[in-house]
C-alpha cells in the first residue's frame, strides 16, 4: 500500500476523533439558557415561581393563588383578580395550554391597573432543537405585539405560525378570565 | 502444480456448476425503488410536510427537507447499485449499474447540497438570520449538524472527484480512495437526520422505517462486497498455480484452488482479483475468464496496460488470490438465436475466447471475427483454430492496420461485415473490446439492421 493511502488514513482518524468529540449543546441546555433567559420575568411572584416552561402546565393554583395583593382571595384557583377601571380584573391569569403539532403553547397574562403589562409564556414548543430556536425568537415578538395590542389581535410571526396561532389563543383566554 | 491450456481445450469435459439464476424482474426492482420513494413523499405528507408551504421561509425549509429525504434516499440506492449484488449483476449487468451510479451519484450529491442550502436560507429568514450567522447556529447548536456538514463536505469531494475532467487527471487508485470516503459521509449524515429531522424527531415508526432502509442497505452491502467473496475465498483457497506468456505484453495466469470444481463460473463471465503480494493485496481488478472452466484450473489473461497490470506479468507461483464474483452477463443466459458471432478487439478476446469454447452450437452456426492492429499482438491463435475444428466454427483474422491489402478500410464497417457474415441479422453478437471499436461495432450492427436485445457486450470500466 503506497505511503499516501496511510497518510490519508492517520488523517482522516484524527480529524474523526476532533469532529467526534465535538459537542453541541444538549436540548436541555438549549431550553434555560434559550428560553428561561429570554423569557421576561413577570412582575409578580407568581411568574416567577413558575418561569420554566414546560413545568408549570398543571401547578398554578397554588402558587398563583399566593400572588399579588387581591381584595378577594382566590376566585378560580387559576387567577387572582380584582377589578379595576379598563374592565381587567389586577393580577396574574393563565390562559390554558393549547397543543400544537410541535408541543403545548400556555401564557400568563399580568395585569396592573387595568392594563396587561406583562404577558409570560409558561409553555413553548421545545420538543426538537428547531422547535426551540423557533420558540426563543418568536417569543419576543409575540410578546411586545401583545402588550402594545393590549388584546390578543396580534400578527403571526412568520415561520412560527403554529405557535403564534396557539399563543393568541391562549392570551386570549387569558383576557376573557380576567374580564369576568 | 503448473498447468497449461492443451490446445484442443474444447475437449475436456464441463465438470463445473452453473451460477445461480435468480428469478428477480427488471420491474421487481423497479416497483421496489419506487414504491419506497412514494412512501417517503407520503411520509412528508403525513408529517404536514405541505402545511409549512404558507410563507417563504417555510417553502425553503419544505423543499429543504424533500432534498434531505431524497437525496439520502438516492445516497442509498447508490450504495446498492456498487453492493455488487448478483440480482442487479444478473439483470443489468455491472456496467449498466456503474453508468446509473455515475449519474444517481451527481443527482444525489446536488439534492443534499440543495438541501444545506435552503435549510439555512429557510430557517434564516424565520429568524431573521442573515445565511452565514444562520449556517453557523445550525451547526453549531443543533445535534450532529457538524457532522453532517463534514459527511456533505465529503460527498462533495467524492462527486468533484468524478467529474470527467478530474478523472481523467487522478489515477484509478486515488480516485476510488476519495470514494471510500463516501461511506463515512453516509455515517456521519445518519445522526442528524434522526434527531434534527422533522420528520424522524418524533414519529418513532418513520424513524424504525428509516433505520431499517439503513440496515437493509448495509446488509446488502455486507453480504455481497465482503462475505459472499469471503467465502468463496475460504472455500477454494485460489493460488496462482502457473504463469504463461501469450504475447508480447501478454500473460495467461492460471489460477487452481480446492474444489475448483465447484466454483461455479460461466464462460463470459469475469472475477474481481487481488493477488495477495505485498504491493498487490489493497487492490482488485476485474479479469475475465478465458477459457471455459473445466473443473481444474480457471484462467485469466492479462494484457500490461502500463499500469500495475504490468507487475502481473512476473507474479510469482503459489501467490494467494482473493476474488470476488462472479459477476457478467456476457454469457450464453442471453443468447435469443441458435447462430452466434463474436466480435472481438485487442485483450476483449479474453471472455470471447472462453465463449468460443463453450456455447452449444451446430457447426457452421458459430463465427468469430478477432481484430488486432499487429499480427504479435494476436493471442490464443493456436488454441482458437483448434477450437473452430472441432466445433466448426469460422474463425476471421482482421490483422494489421486499416487501408492494407489484408485489411478494409473500415474493417468492423457494415460493408466488410456484411461480407464477412451475410445473417448478422439472424444472430445474437458477443461484443468485446475498447469502448471506440464497440462503439464503432454497434454502429455497424445498427445499419445492418441486428435487433438491440441479440447484441450483447459488457465495458470493464469501473
Amino acid at each position: 500500500m503506497p505511503k499516501r493511502a496511510v497518510i490519508a488514513i492517520v488523517t482522516t482518524a484524527l480529524a474523526l476523533v476532533l469532529l467526534l468529540s465535538f459537542k453541541t449543546p444538549d436540548s436541555s441546555a438549549l431550553r434555560s439558557t434559550g428560553n428561561g433567559g429570554n423569557l421576561p420575568a413577570a412582575t409578580s411572584g407568581v411568574a416567577a415561581g413558575t418561569s420554566a416552561p414546560g413545568v408549570a402546565a398543571g401547578t398554578s393554583a397554588p402558587g398563583v393563588a399566593g400572588g399579588t395583593a387581591a381584595p378577594t382571595p382566590a376566585a378560580t384557583g387559576q387567577a387572582t383578580l380584582a377589578p379595576a377601571a379598563g374592565g381587567l380584573a389586577d393580577g396574574t391569569v393563565m390562559g390554558p395550554a393549547l397543543d400544537t403539532r410541535f408541543g403545548p403553547v400556555q401564557v400568563q397574562v399580568t395585569v396592573a391597573n387595568g392594563k396587561v403589562t406583562d404577558v409570560t409564556a409558561l409553555q413553548l414548543p421545545f420538543d426538537r432543537s428547531r422547535s426551540a430556536q423557533i420558540s426563543q425568537y418568536a417569543e419576543p415578538i409575540l410578546r411586545s405585539e401583545a402588550l402594545q395590542a393590549q388584546t390578543a389581535k396580534i400578527d403571526l410571526v412568520s415561520g412560527a405560525t403554529y405557535t403564534s396561532d396557539a399563543y393568541a389563543q391562549s392570551l386570549q383566554a387569558a383576557l376573557d378570565q380576567a374580564h369576568a | 502444480m503448473t498447468f497449461r491450456a492443451p490446445v484442443h481445450a474444447a475437449s475436456i469435459g464441463r465438470a463445473v456448476p452453473l451460477p445461480r439464476r435468480w428469478s428477480v424482474r427488471a420491474a421487481d426492482v423497479l416497483a421496489l425503488a419506487l414504491g419506497n420513494g412514494l412512501l417517503i413523499a407520503l411520509m412528508w405528507v403525513r408529517h404536514g410536510g405541505p402545511d409549512q408551504l404558507d410563507s417563504p421561509a417555510g417553502w425553503l425549509t419544505a423543499v429543504g427537507q424533500l432534498t434531505a429525504l431524497f437525496g439520502t434516499y438516492l445516497i442509498l440506492i447508490e450504495l446498492i447499485l456498487m453492493s455488487r449484488s448478483p440480482w442487479l449483476d444478473q439483470l443489468f449487468g455491472m456496467d449498466r449499474l456503474a453508468a446509473a451510479h455515475h449519474w444517481i451519484g451527481f443527482g444525489a450529491v446536488w439534492l443534499l447540497l440543495a438541501h444545506g442550502v435552503t435549510t439555512i436560507g429557510g430557517y434564516g429568514l424565520g429568524d431573521g438570520q442573515n445565511a452565514i450567522a444562520e449556517a453557523w447556529i445550525l451547526a453549531t447548536t443543533y445535534p450532529f449538524v457538524l457532522w453532517a456538514v463534514a459527511g456533505m463536505a465529503l460527498f462533495g469531494a467524492v462527486a468533484v472527484s468524478s467529474i470527467r475532467a478530474a478523472r481523467r487527471r487522478v489515477s484509478y487508485e486515488t480516485w476510488h480512495g476519495i470514494h471510500l470516503y463516501a461511506y463515512l459521509a453516509v455515517a456521519l449524515t445518519f445522526a442528524h437526520q434522526l434527531v434534527v429531522g422533522a420528520d424522524f424527531s418524533d414519529d418513532p415508526v418513520a424513524r424504525l422505517y428509516w433505520i431499517a432502509l439503513y440496515v437493509a442497505t448495509a446488509g446488502i452491502i455486507l453480504a455481497f462486497r465482503f462475505g459472499q467473496p469471503i467465502r468463496l475465498s475460504l472455500r477454494h483457497r485460489l493460488r496462482v498455480a502457473n504463469v504463461v506468456r501469450e504475447g508480447p505484453g501478454v500473460v495467461s495466469i492460471y489460477l487452481a484452488g480446492r474444489d475448483i470444481d465447484r466454483l461455479a463460473i460461466r464462460s463470459g463471465q469475469y472475477l474481481n482479483l487481488r493477488f495477495l503480494t505485498r504491493d498487490g493485496w489493497w487492490r482488485g481488478h476485474p479479469f475475465s475468464i478465458s477459457a471455459a472452466p473445466n473443473g481444474q484450473w480457471l484462467r485469466v489473461t492479462v494484457k500490461d496496460l502500463g499500469d500495475d497490470s504490468a507487475g502481473l506479468q512476473r507474479i510469482p507461483v503459489g501467490t494467494r488470490v482473493y476474488a470476488e464474483g462472479p459477476y457478467g452477463g456476457l454469457t450464453d443466459t442471453r443468447r435469443t438465436r441458435s447462430r452466434v458471432l463474436l466480435i472481438a478487439g485487442g485483450i476483449g478476446i479474453t471472455p470471447l475466447r472462453a465463449l468460443l469454447e463453450e456455447l452449444p452450437v451446430r457447426r457452421g452456426e458459430m463465427t468469430l471475427i478477432y481484430r488486432a492492429r499487429r499480427p504479435q499482438d494476436v493471442v490464443f491463435r493456436a488454441e482458437l483454430d483448434a477450437i473452430a475444428r472441432l466445433n466448426g466454427a469460422t474463425v476471421h483474422y482482421l490483422v494489421g492496420q486499416r487501408g492494407t491489402p489484408a485489411v478494409p478500410d473500415d474493417p468492423l464497417g457494415p460493408a466488410s461485415l456484411s461480407s464477412l457474415v451475410p445473417d448478422a441479422r439472424e444472430r445474437d453478437v458477443y461484443l468485446c473490446g475498447p469502448e471506440p471499436m464497440m462503439e464503432a461495432v454497434r454502429r455497424t450492427l445498427r445499419v445492418l439492421g441486428v435487433p438491440a436485445r441479440q447484441i450483447h457486450s459488457e465495458r470493464f470500466a469501473f
